[in-house]
C-alpha cells in the first residue's frame, strides 16, 4: 500500500509564560493527563527519556484497551522556544503513521502563542492523517482545560 | 526562534531490480559509498554507522572544506529507523547538525516499486528547518545528488560483478 502524506498546523495561545508551557508539554506526567486522543481516551506514559536523542513510548486508547503503542524519539530541545520529535503508532507489530511534531513558543503578552506543527506519513489510507488532526485538536483542549488543574500545587 | 515545515517529493527511475536498489540503503558498505564517501577536494568522511532494523541508528559524519562558506565545516547526519517493509519501503526520522548545532529535523519516506524492469524510488521528506539551516530548496538538490550517486554505485556494482 502507498504511503499518504499530510501536514496540518495548530496554533492556540495558553494564559501562562512560556516557560510553564514548556513544561506541560514536556513532562510525562502532564503529558498524561492532557495527551490521549480524545475525552474517552487514556494515555499511559510507559517510558520517558526526555532529551535529545531519548525515547519515550506511551499506550493509548479506551481505558479498557489502550492497544495504541507510541513510541516517541526526541531530536531537538530548545527550551522554552522549540521541541521537534517523532511518534511511532503501532498496534502490536503493525505500523499505522509515522509523524514528525514541532513545538514552536512564543511569548504573547502575560501568555504564550504555541503553534504546533504535524507532518504524518500513514500507512492506513487518509483517514490516519486526519485522526492525527482530530486527536491533536483534542488534547490541545485539553490542556488549555486542565491548565488550573495542571499549575496547582501538589496535595 | 522560527520553525519552517516544507515538504518535497523526488522520483527516480533507476536501472536496476528493486532488491538491488532497496539493498543500497540496507547494506552498511553500499550505503556508505553513496551516502557519506564523496570524492573532492576537502571532503572528509569523519565516521560512519549503520544498524539498519526498526528503532536501529545510523551515524554519519564528515567534512566539507571547499564548498561555498555557508557549508564549511563538520556536518553530522543521525538517524532512527522507524518502519521497514521488507522491499517496500522504508521511513525514517533524521536530523542534521553542522559544527555541532542541529538545524534540521525530518519525517523521511523511501518507496521502492518495480517499473519497467527497474525500480521507482520515490522518496518524500517532510522536515522542520530551524534557523541556520540549508533550507528545502538546498535539501531537495542535495537529494537529488545523492540518488545520483546512488544509481551509480549500484552500476559500479554490477560492472565489478
Amino acid at each position: 500500500m502507498a504511503v499518504d502524506f499530510g501536514t496540518f498546523s495548530l496554533e492556540r495561545r495558553f494564559a501562562v509564560a512560556p516557560e510553564v508551557l514548556w513544561r506541560l508539554l514536556i513532562e510525562s506526567e502532564a503529558r498524561a493527563a492532557w495527551g490521549a486522543p480524545s475525552d474517552e481516551d487514556v494515555l499511559i506514559v510507559e517510558e520517558s527519556d526526555v532529551r535529545p536523542g531519548g525515547r519515550d513510548r506511551h499506550r493509548c486508547g479506551p481505558q479498557d484497551n489502550p492497544m495504541y503503542i507510541v513510541d516517541t524519539v526526541w531530536f531537538r530541545l530548545s527550551s522554552p522556544e522549540v521541541a521537534a520529535f517523532t511518534e511511532s503508532v503501532r498496534v502490536e507489530e503493525e505500523y499505522m503513521t509515522v509523524s514528525l511534531v514541532a513545538y514552536d513558543l512564543v511569548a504573547d503578552g502575560d501568555g504564550t502563542r504555541l503553534k504546533v506543527d504535524v507532518a504524518v506519513s500513514s500507512f492506513v489510507g487518509p483517514d490516519g492523517i486526519g485522526d492525527h488532526e482530530s486527536g491533536w485538536t483534542s488534547a490541545l483542549a485539553r490542556l488549555e482545560r486542565l491548565l488550573p488543574e495542571l499549575l496547582a500545587p501538589a496535595g | 526562534m522560527a520553525v519552517e515545515h516544507q515538504s518535497f517529493t523526488i522520483e527516480r527511475s533507476i536501472r536496476a531490480c528493486p532488491g538491488h536498489v532497496f539493498a543500497a540503503w540496507t547494506d552498511p558498505a553500499l550505503k556508505r559509498r553513496w551516502f557519506v564517501d564523496h570524492e573532492g577536494p576537502g571532503w572528509e568522511t569523519l565516521d560512519y554507522a549503520l544498524d539498519f532494523r526498526v528503532g536501529g541508528r545510523e551515524h554519519g559524519r564528515w567534512k566539507m572544506a571547499a564548498t561555498d562558506v555557508t557549508m564549511a565545516g563538520e556536518h553530522a547526519n543521525e538517524t532512527v529507523y522507524l518502519d521497514i517493509v521488507d522491499g517496500e519501503r522504508i521511513v525514517y526520522a533524521y536530523t542534521m547538525a553542522m559544527d555541532g548545532r542541529v538545524h534540521s529535523a525530518s519525517l523521511m519516506s523511501v518507496e521502492f516499486e518495480e517499473s519497467g524492469g527497474g525500480t521507482l524510488l520515490r522518496l518524500t521528506e517532510q522536515g522542520a528547518f530551524f534557523d541556520g539551516s540549508d533550507g528545502i530548496e538546498r535539501r531537495k538538490g542535495g537529494w537529488e545528488w545523492l540518488l545520483g550517486a546512488l544509481a551509480s554505485a549500484l552500476a559500479e556494482e554490477v560492472q565489478d560483478a
